[in-house]
């Protein structure tokens, strides 16, 4: 090709991308008014993250039964996965087709939307002191709050726990830890036993992230720990996060048997050697609880228990804290039908489908108080959910509640320090720098 | 030294076939081992990955068909069909207009079609969607048929009018000569001539169709207009996959293209080596 018809090619080619992109005019914005009489008509959109089986169906039996309610209603569902439904969400968002109703994580997801003007501030029918607020666990709902305003209504919650094989622990003359120190020293005992420890997957970088974060809320205090997710407020300076990468990286070497390469185990891998009775504990979500006992595998219900990561001794922070938070959906602020929005979102979290969605097949949660029992749950989730909403406070996972940049150094550093390629303090440096720059 | 040479030649042989026997197991053997470990249970996929499945569960096939396996492979053969119908019929009548027919401002038509060649489908997405969604056509088969044609006929065009141009004239005047119109030349002379090269972009054509994920995530969702690629990441979930499931599923997926370059395999070694070889 010759430099003059290369010249034509760029220069069309151009032209083209521009015509493209150039009709992306701003449309007119409509305040939502979240409190006004819902007008039962129109077309509800939705973007949820329950797609495939089990949880379609979900969405869909809502959608069917608010449309035998309300005829002049249609509801559109766009069901995405846990994988698909951030791409999704960016490009509806930058296209400025995000639907009516759409789903979102807490911590600096949801705050984008906030910050961007695409999130309803619901406070007025949803704050704590509301009949609707006053229906979920307070720190479900302040999970979704920024600066004193309420956002998102919380659909089911999440928590962070040791899961472990009571069969094991009997076997290898273990009682259940009550400090950090003891959950390391009872590791040599079950090794003994002829079972691994503590399974431990790393490779997605993010389940190193849970164990630091749930030592970080254990270790430095609560003010100084919120102050740091926030790059312009951050120091980073107390002692409490070398303290927390050591136990980290103590329990890494004397507990897995994976040690320096646990960065090579899948996630999936380390569940499935709890749930085949390989290994004695797996820290894991209240949302994995049913798989890890699930129909043939080899834990059972009975045997499976859950507790807390114990508190290491001495701790500076708040040893009532629990990692974990719940997910929600947030209702756009630009979005003409705000109104019907809220009243769907209402009809969702009636407590009767808030029971729905806490029971099999779903088994998500609900945050809506009193949804779980124990005779739609496992024992081991509703110990759990117990657990989550008498918990001191909520501590947002690592990976969503700091801003990207500082996320991917814990990533790196995280992962660093399992390989043994950074001391606590060269990863801890290297977040600050991350921090530092992300002003 | 006549011992020595036919001595060299069978080590020749012999490494030749050993090269190529340890390419095909390289190739094939983890189709065989997606195919195997669709039989398993999971605890066993984990516990023995490499080993023979104890119990053949035909279920696992099953269930992956009836979690949406069935209407994604509808939505992606559908879709790859007809695409590849309208790219290659499309692109062969723009080449043949561009190649065989004087029409004015040809060059600059050429520049403008292969200048599509250098719009990253990336950079188009947002305004794309924005565009279906006002014309109704987001989440229906029509995005993605669309979608898929439009961004493949400048490759396709390209590669036909490359060889279409080098066909003797003589053959075109010939046609004239006997009465025939330019339709009549296109579909009876220049269209049969150049088989090599439509049996090629058919092929690239497919295998794109096929696989594409970016377009089918953002312009589809729900089981009902997914395709393959990605209906197959939503039998997944962070909490717990049914591996076995999900190799199942993806047998599944790749037995059309296995089936098909099976029948066609003449075409494809042919294809591949006449056409874009040239």
């Amino acid at each position: 090709m010759n430099a003059r018809r290369f010249a034509t090619v760029t220069a069309v080619s151009a032209l083209a991308a521009l015509a493209l992109t150039g009709c992306g005019g701003g449309s007119p914005e409509a305040a939502a008014d979240v409190s006004a009489a819902p007008e039962y008509a129109g077309t509800l959109s939705i973007l949820t993250k329950f797609a495939g089986e089990p949880l379609e169906p979900y969405f869909e039996d809502l959608a069917a039964e608010y449309e035998a309610l309300h005829p002049d209603v249609t509801v559109e569902l766009i069901q995405e996965t846990d994988q698909s439904i951030k791409d999704k969400t960016k490009t509806l968002t930058a296209s400025g087709a995000l639907p009516d109703i759409y789903f979102s994580w807490t911590g600096n997801w949801a705050e984008n939307f906030v910050r961007g003007g695409l999130a309803a501030d619901l406070t007025e029918v949803l704050g704590p002191d509301t009949e609707w607020g006053g229906s979920f666990g307070e720190a479900s709902l302040d999970a979704f709050s920024y600066e004193g305003k309420y956002y998102g209504i919380p659909l089911y919650n999440n928590g962070k726990f040791m899961g472990y094989n009571k069969d094991v622990f009997e076997k290898a003359g273990v009682k259940v830890p009550t400090t950090f120190e003891e959950l390391l020293s009872s590791c040599s005992a079950i090794r003994e036993a002829g079972y691994e420890p503590i399974a431990f997957g790393n490779k997605d970088g993010w389940p190193g992230l849970h164990y630091l974060q749930q030592l970080f809320a254990y270790n430095v205090p609560g003010d100084k720990l919120s102050a740091d997710f926030v790059p312009e407020s951050a120091t980073l300076d107390e002692p409490g996060y070398i303290k927390s990468l050591e136990q980290f990286k103590a329990l890494v070497d004397e507990c897995t048997d994976t040690g320096r390469g646990t960065n090579g185990v899948l996630y999936t891998t380390a569940q499935e050697a709890l749930a085949g009775g390989k290994a004695a504990m797996y820290y894991q979500e209240v949302l994995e609880f049913d798989t890890v006992t699930a129909e043939g595998t080899q834990l059972k219900p009975e045997d499976f228990g859950i507790f807390p990561l114990p508190v290491p001794t001495g701790a500076a922070g708040d040893p009532g804290a629990i990692e974990g938070s719940p997910e929600g959906y947030l209702i756009n602020g630009k979005s003409p039908r705000a109104a019907l929005a809220v009243d769907f979102m209402k009809f969702a979290t009636t407590a009767e489908n808030a029971s729905t969605l806490s029971a099999p097949p779903y088994g998500q949660p609900s945050a809506v108080v009193g949804a779980v029992t124990e005779d739609t749950s496992s024992a081991a989730v509703f110990e759990g959910i117990g657990r989550v909403n008498d918990a001191s406070q909520l501590v947002i996972w690592l990976d969503t509640v700091t801003v990207p940049e500082v996320a991917d150094a814990w990533l790196a550093g995280g992962e660093a320090l399992i390989s043994g390629d950074a001391t606590p303090e060269e990863v801890l440096e290297s977040v600050r720098n991350a921090s530092a720059a992300a002003k | 030294m006549v011992t020595r040479s036919s001595f060299l030649l069978s080590i020749t042989r012999i490494f030749t076939w050993t090269f190529l026997l340890g390419l095909a197991v390289v190739v094939l053997y983890p189709l065989l081992w997606m195919v195997l470990n669709g039989f398993k249970e999971n605890a066993e996929l984990f516990g023995n990955p490499f080993a023979l499945p104890v119990a053949w569960n035909w279920e696992n096939y099953v269930d992956a068909w009836n979690r949406g396996v069935d209407n994604y492979l509808m939505t992606s053969v559908l879709v790859t069909i007809t695409s590849t119908v309208a790219t290659v019929f499309i692109s062969a009548w723009a080449a043949f207009g561009l190649t065989r027919v004087n029409i004015p401002f040809s060059r600059t038509i050429v520049t403008l079609i292969l200048g599509g060649l250098m719009l990253a489908p990336t950079v188009a997405l947002v305004p794309l969607v924005k565009l279906f969604q006002s014309l109704g056509l987001y989440n229906t088969f029509w995005a993605l048929l669309i979608l898929y044609t439009a961004f493949r006929i400048p490759f396709t065009t390209f590669l036909i009018r490359a060889y279409m141009i080098d066909l003797p004239r003589e053959v075109d005047e010939a046609a004239e000569v006997d009465g025939a119109s330019k339709a009549t030349t296109f579909w009876k002379i220049i269209l049969p001539m150049c088989k090599p090269i439509i049996v090629s972009t058919v092929i690239l054509h497919v295998l794109f169709a096929w696989n594409e994920y970016l377009f089918a995530m953002v312009f589809t969702s729900g089981t009902e207009m997914q395709t393959l690629p990605v209906g197959l990441t939503s039998l997944m979930s962070k909490h717990g996959t049914d591996y076995p499931v999900v190799f199942a599923g993806m047998a599944i997926a790749a037995l059309p293209v296995v089936l098909l370059f099976f029948a066609g395999q003449r075409y494809f070694i042919k294809g591949l080596a006449d056409g874009v070889g040239k």
